[in-house]
């Protein structure tokens, strides 16, 4: 499949006119803090930003575990968009390399063994918007992620052909997207070599069966299971393998935390430095996704269940209080697509009387790892893993 | 050269196509603002922080954009930038949603702007 600049201008007109009609149909469906809006090749999604573009996945499209493409979230740092043409389309390695190469999708499909991975792409910041004191950033709701099966080849199978060298420290990404001033540091990211050569750790070319969306990344982008989705670069072009630590803006200021906060299993020992460290791992976390239209739940009416994820130690139970947290109950867990999946669950109603309640879902890892009452603040709003709490009403 | 030919392309395509992206307060600074922000991103990122948007917010955030991004723009805009901030967009605009701006009346029906320049990417 290849799109061009008039596919793309088709796309947008074809949105255009689709948005028109939702605007007619749909105002009702517009929330307060968000204003739903159509994407070249996406369902209506919540917007917080035109450009560049910033658009969360409804809870509604959480019910399923895998994610479909035109509801996933979009996501960019910076507003030229590249539109590429996959047989165009040329792949670069190089740096710390014996045999720097140039290789093309054909080349990535026909060369290397083709796999498959199920894993959660979250951006660091999902719920920042929910924490309290207010941080500062895209104020997300909780649609900044999306499961996917990723299609692709393993990048240590790519660096094993180019011969990385044993100096090598971190392997940096860069892509086709660009901000409009050249001075804006150009986002690139890095990995720990540990993290890069894990074979999970792939350049994927597929999504659920497709090739990838263009506002997801097409042709190809890097997938890091268990880490959050600001590794994840869209648009790969360019990987160079590096002997010193990558020191760009978004690697040194931005994407850290303070370090003491956060039990990190996954760390960048490289990237460390003084009192912060990079986001690395998916905090453990859970999500109600049978709310009615109006956001609450009908006891008894109304189906209670949700998924469950974390950076790929397992879930290990979903439990569910209706006396804020006095007591709790376990959840039954369903299909298992692999330990950076979704993880549905779901419970039946307990027997309570008539009023309004609040359920509180939360999730645990197989390492112990638990969701929290009340998130962590931290400077800029990362890891927001507290219980979900959602409004029960019970109708006799 | 060639991210200078996308970009242009990136804003006709913006001012011709879709009209959808919300328009910056009307208030004294706008023009400045306008000039200084608005190549790179939409007055959302704005609107989005108007709940929190303290001077110290706005202080920092336009530091960030200067120091880290790189926007072009003087210790004098800046602070041009900042009071137009605090004045449009501070904590004490609770109107935010029925403020009168030129946009406000289609920003509900708006449409996805031209996001996607096309052609070449910038060479690795």
């Amino acid at each position: 499949m290849e799109f061009n600049r008039r596919q793309t201008l088709l796309g947008l007109i074809s949105a255009t006119i689709g948005a028109a009609i939702g605007s007619i149909a749909g105002s009702a469906i517009a929330v307060a803090r968000e204003v739903v809006a159509g994407l070249p090749g996406k369902v209506a999604l919540h917007r917080l930003t035109h450009r560049p573009p910033n658009y969360e996945t409804p809870i509604r499209y959480f019910r399923d575990t895998l994610t479909p493409n035109n509801a996933f979230f979009v996501r960019y740092h910076h507003a030229v968009i590249p539109s590429v043409s996959a047989p165009d389309f040329r792949l670069d390695i190089g740096g710390s390399v014996e045999r720097p190469l140039i290789l093309s999708l054909e080349d990535l499909r026909r060369d290397f063994p083709v796999v498959e991975v199920v894993a959660v792409c979250q951006c660091s910041g999902n719920r920042r918007g929910l924490f309290d004191p207010p941080v500062a950033g895209l104020q997300w709701g909780y649609g900044a992620m999306g499961n996917a099966r990723w299609r692709g080849v393993r990048l240590a199978d790519v660096l094993a052909r180019a011969g990385l060298k044993s100096s090598a420290l971190e392997i940096a990404f860069d892509a086709a997207d660009a901000a409009p001033l050249e001075a804006t540091p150009d986002f690139i990211k890095s990995l720990p070599i540990s993290k890069a050569l894990h074979p999970d750790t792939l350049l994927a070319f597929e999504m659920n069966g497709e090739p990838l969306p263009e506002l997801n990344g097409f042709p190809l982008r890097l997938v890091v299971p268990g880490w959050t989705a600001t590794y994840w670069i869209k648009h790969l072009n360019k990987i160079i393998a590096l002997d010193s630590p990558e020191k760009n803006f978004w690697m040194s200021t931005a994407y850290r935390m303070p370090r003491s906060m956060f039990p990190l299993v996954s760390r960048f020992p490289s990237q460390e430095s003084g009192e912060r460290t990079p986001v690395t791992e998916i905090a453990v976390n859970s999500l109600i996704t049978s709310m009615e239209s109006d956001g609450s739940l009908i006891a008894g009416r109304s189906e209670l269940r949700g998924i469950a994820w974390d950076s790929g130690l397992g879930i290990d139970r979903v439990e569910v209080s209706f006396d804020s947290g006095a007591t709790w109950r376990r959840c039954e867990l369903g299909e298992d697509l692999g330990p950076y999946s979704f993880r549905p669950w779901r419970a039946n109603w307990p027997a309570l009387a008539s009023g309004q309640y609040e359920v509180w879902a939360r999730a645990a890892n197989r390492a112990g790892q638990v969701q929290v009452e009340k998130s962590i603040p931290n400077p800029s709003g990362y890891q927001h893993n507290a219980f979900h709490r959602v409004p029960v009403r019970v109708v006799a | 050269m060639s991210r200078i030919f996308w970009t242009i392309t990136l804003l006709l395509v913006l001012s011709g196509v879709a009209r959808a992206e919300p328009e910056a307060a009307l208030g004294e600074g706008r023009e400045l603002f306008i000039a200084r922000c608005s190549s790179c991103h939409s007055v959302d990122y704005i609107e989005m922080h108007a709940r929190f948007g303290t001077r110290a917010l706005w202080e920092s955030q336009v530091t960030k954009m200067r120091n880290a991004y790189k926007a072009p723009m003087s210790d004098e805009d800046a602070k041009v930038i900042v009071d137009y901030l605090v004045r449009q967009y501070g904590p004490a605009r609770t109107d935010l949603g029925q403020r009168t701006t030129p946009s406000n009346s289609i920003s509900k029906t708006s449409v996805a702007p031209g996001l996607i320049t096309g052609g070449a990417p910038r060479s690795p």
